[in-house]
């Protein structure tokens, strides 16, 4: 068995349930020959993967479904030894260059080398070059995204990139112009509604539109999220009701549940309480920019307009220390401490000016 | 100048030149505690002409090797101290042959010595004595080696041997704990003797018997005033080497007054040469004193702790972030001042190389020794314009410097520290590292294909997929990621579905005691499962240990046979770390609300801390007093 989010993803581009005229562009892409480097980006959960695996499927055939995964060893200039996870099949070799930290430079361009002079073995029928995907290019560094250019100006004979991100806004304008940008956009409510329902029906259920409505709002109109949450209401419960109530993940409801104790009391003690919360959140591998966003969501949602502006900043200003800092948890516990500080100043102004 | 001549070119047998300080001659010349300097001759004379380890430690300039020089001395042993060679012999090498490593030569040394005597000493009542006060590097690497010789000499030896170490705040240099720990104390009936700070009075004693000595040397010496006495004592920090050293190396007032000579003939009024002089006083005495650096755990309570002497009105604290330690006398005049009983400038410079540790230690502290959330607030903001400051790339601002603002955040913005008996606690930060490490290595092997980032497996795709699958998870080490997923310490407002209760994790380890085929989370891409069918039989016996601990820790409905559990233990015993390390979090999972699987390593540590923490007040306390 295996969950409805990978049960039904599409296989081809031919299959793909929206954004057609894209994937007949795409097609015409593939059939032309002249394939160029790609640039797929667009929100979390809006199909850009399984996009690009219907590409290669169009590219290479169905040989192309057939992966192994290797560690490819790479030893950085400074002597360092890496195991890098790739996942490859005969025509292609896919990375997640993150994995790498720091040295993600030397990764992409061993691994792109690597590719590039590997010939394949045969060329009539098949295409001249092989593809190289990389995904979360937004966490590649800079430093890594010059060494690209480079290497994918040089080995254009041999290999194709195809870069998936989630926003272009960290890609270097110099590799936004090398490639073809594809944008993915989340799928509309409709569109993830009949999605949902056709999915539904295979299964043997019936989806009621109120339901698919507040799945689609909760997910954020993230598709897989929208899958996922469909599938634990079918466990929740059987057949699907109109009054069900989509379940946030764990980790979501304990963070608002972390946000609600910051808003009940602001001390030293509680701050101390909500610190120990952070630190499970970080401890269940939740990135901190993530518990940033959550925060800071619940947070503004809940409190005065006038206040919305200064905390925001605030949130703003401390995310940015996460990433020019080392520990994550000082500027967090800073912003939280900060939020207090501003919440209470308000309350008790508030409090005065009643009397 | 004349003077210091006079005084190296002086001999007299009670200072011993070649020392190049002045070391004690007879018993009761020595700084030290009576009953200690007993100890150790009734144990040398009860030990004459056999075998038998001493262990002496205490802190550096306590006057440890003093003391067993003076006693040796009184009860005629003859030391052969041991100093590790610098380097291989080659030249004798060739000649002879042989070449010898330093663990050889050492185990030469024990054997020989011990043996034979001196040729060139007349009297036969010599009984020798082995002194190690330099310790092969070798056995810091490996101790067992050490430890290996010591037995060796154990059988054989003929003459007692004294082992000295200087104390040190830090366990992972600290010799005696290294080379000597308790059971090895024990193995080989080691008299351990450890030494105290030189007491005050003690230390005065000898400053004064020194000071008679160099005026006896050359009339023209002056006498130190009590202050200056008073000043290097306090200086030395129980340290009577080094209290000797500062009272020898204490310029005198002429010699004073030749550097002022010369500042006299530049172009400079008369003010300042009266400053010069005043500050080279200074330096004299005080800025080349003694690094007082306090243990860590010190140090972090002192920052936790601030304490200032207010003078007059209240602190304001941008005059007080101002302040600098060297600038204090000018700025007196124009501010009221505050000084801090605790310069962060000198817990900064003493600390400034461990400043990470140091920080983590007082960011996970600090919030209990705070009352109100505006100055949490300032003191959350100057912790992480450290941390960034550290790690800036561009510009690059001073480690130490920023070290400083983060400190000095912490101390200012506490206006009045809470002051209660606090546990110091080890940071969580590394604890959590490593459990996201492992997580992520679980992750990794068990979806390795997974087509979605680690992150969004994590944060959406797994918490779901334990929704929808519970009936039919038949992976221990899925069961156990998910256990560790969605078990939230701290209370979480849950329905039924969401919580996983202790009768769900059973009936998903019954669910794999009945060994079905594994369920298949990536069966796109079928060519992976050999890998995972290679990996079932480990996987079987750690969920045969899961199921083992559940019966132990609490009397369950689940029964299995001892015999089969048993004969699939056997089977599998590869992929060690991980299972253990497995093993560990679920103890803790299943025990509930304990918070210990972060905490566990840190506990014995804590215990420490504590007793560190309360010495530490005990000395703020004594401080100001003092």
């Amino acid at each position: 068995m295996s969950l409805w989010v990978d049960k039904y993803r599409p296989k081809s581009l031919s299959l793909l349930d929206y954004h057609k005229d894209q994937a007949n562009q795409l097609k015409n892409l593939v059939k032309q020959g002249d394939f160029p480097h790609l640039l797929v980006y667009g929100p979390s959960g809006a199909g850009k993967k399984t996009r690009v695996t219907c590409l290669l499927k169009e590219l290479y055939g169905s040989g192309v479904e057939k992966l192994r995964m290797e560690s490819v060893p790479i030893t950085t200039p400074s002597g360092k030894k890496l195991d890098i996870k790739t996942i490859s099949s005969n025509y292609h070799i896919e990375v997640n260059p993150s994995d790498a930290g720091i040295y993600d430079r030397c990764v992409v361009m061993e691994l792109v080398k690597n590719a590039a002079q590997t010939h394949q073995l045969d060329p009539t029928g098949q295409r001249d070059f092989k593809v190289v995907v990389l995904t979360e290019v937004d966490s590649l560094s800079v430093d890594a995204q010059h060494a690209l250019r480079r290497t994918m100006e040089k080995y254009v004979s041999t290999c194709r990139l195809i870069l998936i991100s989630n926003s272009t806004s960290r890609v270097i304008p110099a590799i936004r112009s090398r490639c073809l940008g594809v944008r993915v956009a989340a799928p509309n409510q409709d569109q993830i509604i009949s999605i949902l329902q056709m999915a539904c029906k295979k299964e043997g259920l019936t989806l009621p539109v109120e339901l698919a409505k507040k799945i689609v709002e909760k997910s954020e109109r993230n598709l897989r999220l929208a899958f996922l949450m469909c599938e634990s209401c079918k466990v929740q419960e059987t057949p699907l009701k109109e009054k069900q109530e989509p379940i946030l993940p764990q980790w979501q409801v304990f963070l608002k549940d972390t946000a609600r104790s910051i808003m009940h009391e602001q001390s030293p003690k509680q701050l101390m309480e909500v610190r120990g919360r952070l630190y499970e959140l970080l401890s269940h591998n939740i990135p901190i920019q993530i518990i940033f966003k959550g925060l800071l969501k619940e947070l503004v949602s809940n409190c005065d307009i006038k206040l919305k502006a200064a905390v925001v900043e605030e949130a703003a200003f401390f995310e940015h220390r996460v990433h020019q800092g080392s520990k994550g948890i000082f500027h967090l516990e800073a912003f939280v401490a900060k939020f207090m500080c501003i919440y209470k100043k308000f309350m008790e102004d508030s409090v005065i000016d009643m009397f | 100048m004349a003077n210091n001549q006079k005084y190296f070119a002086g001999s007299r047998k009670q200072f011993v030149l070649s020392e190049n300080w002045a070391e004690p001659y007879t018993l009761d010349e020595l700084a030290v505690d009576s009953r200690k300097v007993s100890e150790i001759s009734t144990w040398l004379s009860s030990h004459r002409h056999k075998g038998g380890i001493l262990l002496v430690t205490g802190p550096t300039g306590c006057g440890k090797t003093a003391v067993v020089k003076c006693v040796s001395r009184s009860l005629s042993f003859e030391i052969r101290e041991w100093i590790t060679p610098l380097d291989r012999d080659y030249q004798t090498g060739i000649e002879t042959g042989v070449f010898q490593n330093q663990t050889e030569k050492f185990e030469d040394f024990l054997y020989s010595s011990s043996r034979y005597s001196n040729l060139f000493v007349k009297t036969s009542n010599v009984a020798s004595l082995l002194l190690v006060e330099d310790y092969p590097n070798i056995f810091l690497l490996k101790p067992e080696i050490f430890h290996g010789i010591l037995g060796q000499y154990c059988k054989i030896a003929l003459a007692p041997i004294i082992f000295i170490c200087s104390d040190s705040s830090d366990k992972s240099v600290d010799i005696a704990y290294e080379l000597f720990p308790q059971n090895i104390q024990r193995q080989f009936d080691i008299t351990h003797v450890s030494f105290n700070p030189v007491t005050r009075t003690k230390m005065m004693q000898a400053l004064k018997r020194m000071g008679a000595y160099l005026q006896s040397l050359s009339p023209g010496y002056k006498l130190p005033t009590q202050d200056s006495l008073n000043e290097i004592c306090e200086s030395a920090n129980g340290d009577v080497r080094y209290a000797m050293l500062s009272l020898q190396m204490k310029p005198q007032e002429d010699v004073v007054a030749m550097f002022d000579f010369a500042g006299k003939r530049g172009p400079s009024n008369k003010k300042k040469s009266n400053f010069t002089k005043q500050t080279q006083e200074d330096e004299a005495v005080s800025t080349c004193g003694k690094d007082d650096r306090v243990g860590l755990l010190h140090a972090v309570g002192r920052v936790l702790y601030p304490k200032w002497k207010a003078e007059g009105e209240k602190i304001n604290s941008s005059n007080v972030k101002r302040k600098r330690k060297e600038d204090e006398k000018h700025l007196d005049a124009t501010m009221p001042g505050v000084e801090w009983i605790h310069n962060p400038n000198t817990l900064a410079d003493s600390y400034s190389s461990s400043a990470g540790s140091f920080l983590l230690l007082v960011q996970e502290n600090y919030l209990k020794t705070y009352s109100s959330i505006e100055s949490v607030a300032a003191a959350a903001f100057s912790l992480s314009l450290g941390d960034v400051a550290m790690n800036s790339e561009g510009v690059q601002i001073s480690h130490e410097i920023s070290f400083n603002a983060a400190i000095r955040g912490v101390m200012v913005h506490n206006k009045s520290p809470h002051r209660a008996w606090n546990q110091v606690k080890s940071s969580r930060c590394h604890a959590i590292l490593n459990t996201q490490k492992k997580l992520s290595t679980i992750m990794e092997t068990l979806f390795p294909l997974y087509p979605v980032s680690p992150t969004v497996l994590m944060t959406e795709v797994l918490p779901y997929m334990y929704l929808t699958s519970a009936d039919n998870l038949s992976n221990g080490e899925i069961v156990h990621l998910f256990s560790i997923l969605l078990y939230f310490k701290g209370p979480v407002k849950t329905d039924k579905q969401k919580s996983v209760t202790f009768s769900e994790q059973l009936k998903f380890v019954k669910a794999v005691a009945s060994m079905e085929s594994l369920t298949n989370f990536c069966e796109n891409y079928k060519t992976l499962r050999e890998p995972y069918n290679a990996q079932k039989s480990e996987r079987a016996t750690f969920v045969l240990d899961l199921k083992k601990q559940k019966i132990e820790e609490k009397d369950d409905e689940l029964h299995i046979s001892e015999d089969e559990s048993d004969n699939e233990v056997d089977e599998g015993a590869a992929n060690l770390t991980m299972l253990e390390a497995a093993m560990a979090e679920d103890v803790d999972l299943d025990e509930g609300a304990q918070n210990l699987s972060m905490l566990e390593a840190v506990i014995e540590e804590e215990v420490d801390y504590n007793a560190l923490l309360n010495d530490s007040d005990d000395d703020d306390i004594l401080l100001s007093q003092l």
